[in-house]
């Protein structure tokens, strides 16, 4: 077809219509979690934590059986009558492994989150703020990680007359932040002199709006690898702990409590130490999973 | 930077010297001394003269500077009390060498195989390769050590006899140990790995550099192992630190004289000469690593400066 | 004549048959701790380093199969007179072709004598004239009761009655310029020990490893079969049962029920029972304000359901204890349990119901009679049944009683320090004996007390230290079964738990061993048939 002038008119430029915006406004919070709920594989994450919580919460009733009560049928391999079998003590499995549950995951997230966020500051101070003080945050590190651990949970468990999770939490922590605020400064060191640091600095953007906005965001990936590898850690690392006192005792027990009293029995009753061992791993494919999606969620990169 | 390195042995010094300090008090803290820990029935006679024979009833601050006395003037750091006639120093040294003989082939075992599975894992991302170190990976950091280690034991040892099942002394008695002891750093250092690779992969520049016509493996050679290695080597450090001060687990399911039984006998026993030297041991060689990797940011990654930001 | 070949050929046959000996005469046991030191009077001598010590060094008398037999002493005689013991020796040689004398066992006991050794285990040897005095200081070396008039004669002079004296008295032969020239670190490796026994020291990897192999030097070296000895040193249960079945092991002691019955099965192991002096117990402290009224102790060791507890943590394996010694405590093959019936079973007869004799005890406190206000404190060192242990009391008791049961774990150096200093409520631990029955009542005796439990009787002293006097069996055995029953029934001062028994489990192929449970032969006997 051939066009002539006469078919056209001329509209004009619209300034206003240019400036229109085409998606709606989003902060990058919300922007992360959108992201988060359209990622399958961390849904399902999601929901298999959630199961595992409910389960910790209401294992007992489940099957029925209390996990202190001992009986004389002993170490029983699973069956239907007992689903995960049962102890040397004739107490039910299942029973036993849900209410540890709730004392691990407990101690894990909460412990894993304490030792992020003050680890995570910590280091982001050091690496941003630099010179002296970056120095003297760094030994103060170094002392903390070199006393001997064994000795500092027996001092920790003479000054806490209870043993509660409380004394446990701080046992772990004490030391735990370290790794995680090195992590984090090594990542900051990275950041610290890029192009938009200089630039928002010259601006005159406070140094804490920075650290908010630009370092945080962009370590986000380590502090969360970080964070799922504390978990399992500090799961196995509460049973070490009752070995001075500190950890639980009975009526209380824990996936890590468990999984070392199966070790002493691994090769005749197996299934004592394969369910808890499974907890746990089910419960890291989980945090991972999820951590993974938080990842992508958060990636600055790969908005769109 | 000669400079910086001077500064930061002074620095070592000083942490040295805090952190013995602190150990020794705490140690002589908590309750327990090396005889109430080693024999039951003792009559009072014998708390009397062993007390003098190593000087534990002299005030706390007076034994202190008897130690710092001994290493200054004879360069010992004394005799083990439990194990009297051994030497903390000679001790120390023989069996660190034994514990790092199977803790750095696994460290780097674990180091090497999980970057390369890392980056792959990051390429592939969310396809099945993914998804298969994935799985690898978790498995490697929820299984604990004591199971894969008397697992392995009874299956490579007894089922099939391929290994010798406890003991010291050849080759083919490392293998096992190494083995169970690389899951971890595996695992870690893929996952680590993975979430660096990631965040670098996306960067503009390589794009740029892809758009330049660099083929994939010269920019993941080039651009994206520099940049995503920072975190592994952070943990690498003290990982390599720790394989000198072995692994108390390992070596009594295998029978390995190394000096993790070593150490944790020695508090369990409150041998206090040995829990001291242990202790300043680890913490020379972990100030080390921490060295080495505070250098190796600089040399790797051109934006650190060695004093952290300087725009003040 | 056909019938005299015939009994000569099965003869033959029998005797090549039966008793054959393998090519590689060596065996592999295992300790479960690396030895402190082998120098016999150090300080720290520990259990692994005794055990090495039996093979390595010749003492002049061993147990062996219960006996105590003359080893390295030929002969002895004693003066009831003067309390003095004359030794002769044999002709032995130490592994380097010095002959050993009377001048070697004296230097050992002067060495365990002198107070800057702070040998550990002294009071087993105050028996000796002055050897309290020197070890504290007030006299000198030169005093001590023992002396070597010639290269083969030894003379110990002692200062009052002591029925196990060559049982007890650790007479190990130490040569002065080996050790003066070894200095602080005699004992402690290859190079720095001389052996004179069985055996010789011939490898040492810490840890790890000990290698002993036979030393023609000795006096009996022919009739030592064995070529090597290899103990290696391994605490993980798994570990020594992967070890013993592909055969890197040959020797095990296990009280696993599920261990125990895969070797019952199998017949490439004899298995033995061996019944350990050990009886492992519930502690009171006798201070606390609770526990200072005896009915409550009473009523808490009667309210322990023995037979349950045995059955749930040990299959029954270990039986369950009423008294303070088990079968393998006596005098001379007697067992005190032979003679008297266990306390404890006693007063579980005249008092069927713990609980109520529980509230009689909180009435005479002037506290409330309500079991269910009461909390008790059950402290107790860190093992792999830690957690087990504390929930069968919290159950028993809990369920008999009606009391709250808390927990207070800690390890071992902490625990065993907080309750030698009275700061605990009730624990629990074991306690082993030795072949000399007075070891465990000496333990409660109130000048020297060992055990604390802060609980005190002048009869109970009085009993013990006349029958530790006496050198009448039957009267000794008789006055300690009194005592006992002092201790465990009328003051309830500790709670029998269970005796301990170990299975041993010995390649079968392996004979000549001693299983006794105080056997100091070594592995003399031991060898391997083909």
């Amino acid at each position: 077809m051939e066009y002539q002038e006469e078919m056209f008119t001329i509209v004009g430029c619209d300034e206003a219509a240019s400036e229109a915006i085409a998606r709606p406004q989003t902060t990058y919070w919300r922007d992360a979690w959108r992201r988060l709920k359209q990622n399958k594989v961390a849904i399902f994450a999601m929901i298999m934590l959630i199961l595992i919580i409910l389960l910790s919460l209401f294992g007992s009733q489940i099957c029925g059986y209390d996990h202190t009560k001992m009986s004389m049928d002993m170490n029983q391999r699973p069956s239907l009558k007992h689903w995960f079998g049962t102890d040397k003590l004739g107490r039910d499995l299942f029973a036993r492994v849900f209410a540890g549950g709730r004392i691990s995951l407990m101690i894990g997230i909460l412990g894993a989150l304490i030792t992020t966020v003050f680890g995570s500051v910590y280091g982001s101070i050091s690496a941003f703020v630099g010179g002296k003080v970056d120095a003297i945050m760094m030994r103060i590190v170094e002392i903390v990680s070199s006393i001997p651990y064994l000795i500092v949970v027996i001092m920790l468990s003479l000054m806490m007359n209870d043993s509660g999770v409380g004394s446990i939490l701080l046992a772990l922590c004490i030391v735990g932040w370290c790794q995680t605020a090195r992590l984090v400064r090594g990542q900051v060191l990275q950041l610290v002199n890029s192009d938009y640091v200089i630039a928002a600095r010259t601006l005159g953007v406070s140094n804490w709006k920075i650290i908010r906005r630009h370092m945080i965001p962009n370590t986000m990936s380590v502090i969360i690898v970080n964070l799922t590898f504390r978990i399992p850690s500090y799961i196995f690392s509460e049973a070490f702990l009752s070995f001075v006192g500190l950890g639980i005792s009975s009526p209380n027990t824990s996936w890590g409590m468990l999984a070392s009293a199966g070790k002493e029995t691994m090769l005749f009753y197996p299934y004592q130490m394969f369910f808890p061992a499974l907890m746990i791993a089910l419960t890291m494919l989980s945090f991972t999973l999820f951590g993974d999606g938080l990842r992508d969620a958060l990636d600055p990169k790969l908005r769109r | 930077m000669v400079k910086y390195i001077l500064k930061r042995v002074f620095y070592m010094f000083l942490v040295l010297f805090i952190v013995t300090t602190i150990t020794f008090f705490l140690m002589h803290m908590i309750p327990g001394d090396p005889l109430t820990a080693l024999v039951q029935k003792l009559p009072e006679q014998t708390k009397i003269n062993y007390y003098a024979k190593y000087g534990l009833d002299k005030p706390v601050y007076e034994q202190y500077f008897v130690f710092l006395k001994g290493i200054f003037t004879e360069g010992t750091l004394g005799e083990s009390i439990r194990f009297p006639g051994r030497q903390v120093l000679d001790t120390i040294q023989k069996y660190a060498g034994y514990s790092s003989e199977i803790g750095l082939v696994a460290v780097l075992i674990g180091f090497i195989i999980g970057i390369v599975l890392g980056t792959v894992s990051a390429i592939k991302q969310n396809k099945l390769p993914d998804k298969l170190i994935s799985i690898i990976a978790i498995l490697g950091i929820s299984l604990p050590v004591f199971l894969l280690a008397s697992l392995f034991q009874y299956l490579f040892t007894v089922k099939w006899p391929l290994f010798p099942t406890l003991g010291w002394g050849t080759p083919a008695h490392k293998i096992l140990p190494i083995l169970c002891m690389s899951f971890s750093p595996l695992a870690t250092y893929t996952r680590y790995m993975r979430s660096s690779v990631l965040d670098v992969i996306n960067q503009d520049y390589i794009t740029m550099a892809e758009a330049k016509g660099m083929s994939f493996a010269q920019v993941v050679r080039r651009h994206v192992l520099r940049n995503s290695i920072l975190p592994s080597l952070t943990i690498l450090g003290p990982n390599i630190a720790d394989v000198f001060t072995g692994s108390f687990v390992i070596e009594s399911i295998f029978a390995i004289p190394g000096l993790g039984s070593y150490y944790i006998t020695a508090v369990n026993d409150r041998d206090f000469p040995m829990i001291i030297g242990c202790a300043m041991f680890y913490t020379g060689i972990y100030i080390l690593s921490l060295l080495v990797v505070d250098i190796l940011y600089v040399i790797i990654d051109p934006r650190i400066r060695l004093t952290g930001s300087n725009s003040k | 004549m056909k019938k005299v070949l015939a009994a000569v050929l099965c003869l033959a046959m029998l005797l090549i048959a039966g008793g054959a000996l393998a090519a590689t005469q060596e065996i592999t046991v295992f300790r479960a701790n690396e030895p402190t030191t082998l120098d016999r009077v150090a300080a720290t001598i520990d259990e692994a380093g005794k055990f090495i010590l039996w093979d390595a060094s010749e003492p002049l008398f061993r147990i062996i199969d219960g006996a105590t037999t003359p080893s390295g002493a030929e002969s002895y005689t004693y003066d009831e007179d003067t309390l003095t013991y004359t030794f002769t020796l044999r002709d032995n040689y130490w592994e380097d072709g010095v002959k050993v004398t009377a001048q070697d066992y004296l230097y050992s006991f002067q060495r365990m004598v002198d107070p800057s050794n702070a040998y550990g285990y002294i009071s087993d040897i105050y028996c000796i004239v002055n050897a309290e005095e020197i070890y504290a200081g007030t006299k000198d070396v030169a005093e001590l009761g023992v002396t070597a008039p010639d290269e083969k004669t030894l003379v110990v002079q002692l200062n009052a009655v002591t029925p196990a004296f060559l049982e007890v008295v650790p007479f190990y032969p130490q040569r002065q310029d080996f050790v003066e020239s070894k200095g602080d670190a005699y004992g402690n490796d290859v190079a720095n020990f001389l052996s004179c026994g069985p055996f010789k020291l011939t490898g040492w990897e810490h840890n790890s490893l000990l290698t002993l192999e036979k030393n023609d030097q000795y006096w009996d070296a022919e009739n030592v079969k064995l070529e090597k000895v290899n103990v290696l040193i391994s605490n993980d249960n798994n570990a020594r049962y992967s070890a013993m079945l592909n055969g890197t092991l040959d020797y095990w002691e296990t009280n696993d029920p599920d261990y125990i019955a895969h070797f019952e099965a199998d017949d490439a192991f004899t298995t033995v029972d061996q019944y350990l002096p050990t009886l492992t117990f519930v502690l009171f402290n006798g201070q606390d304000e609770l526990l200072q009224n005896t009915k409550i102790r009473q009523a808490l060791s009667l309210a322990i359901n023995r037979e349950f507890f045995v059955e749930a943590m040990y299959k029954s394996v270990y039986p369950a204890a009423y008294g303070l010694t088990s079968s393998a405590i006596g005098i001379n093959g007697v067992a005190l349990r032979d003679v008297t019936p266990e306390p404890v079973r006693v007063l579980a007869e005249e008092n069927p119901d713990p609980r109520a004799l529980f509230i009689e005890g909180l009435e005479e406190l002037g506290l409330d009679p309500d079991p269910s206000k009461i909390t008790v404190t059950f402290s107790i060192s860190s093992s792999a049944t830690t957690d087990d242990t504390i929930a069968l009391y919290q159950a028993m008791w809990g369920e008999t009683l009606g009391i709250n049961v808390v927990a207070d774990v800690s390890e071992w150096a902490s625990f065993w320090t907080d309750c030698k200093a009275g700061d605990f409520q009730i624990g629990t631990l074991a306690w082993s004996g030795e072949v000399d029955i007075s070891f465990l009542f000496n333990l409660f005796l109130t000048d020297s007390a060992q055990m604390p439990c802060f609980t005190y009787s002048d009869e109970f002293d009085a009993l013990v230290k006349k029958a530790n006097q006496s050198t009448d069996a039957d009267e000794r055995l008789a006055l300690y079964g009194e005592a006992e029953k002092i201790m465990m029934a009328d003051l309830a001062a500790i709670a029998p738990v269970c005796y301990r028994v170990n299975k041993a489990v010995l390649r079968s192929n392996i004979k000549g061993w001693d299983y006794n449970v105080f056997s100091t032969a070594g592995h003399r006997y031991v060898y391997v048939e083909d």
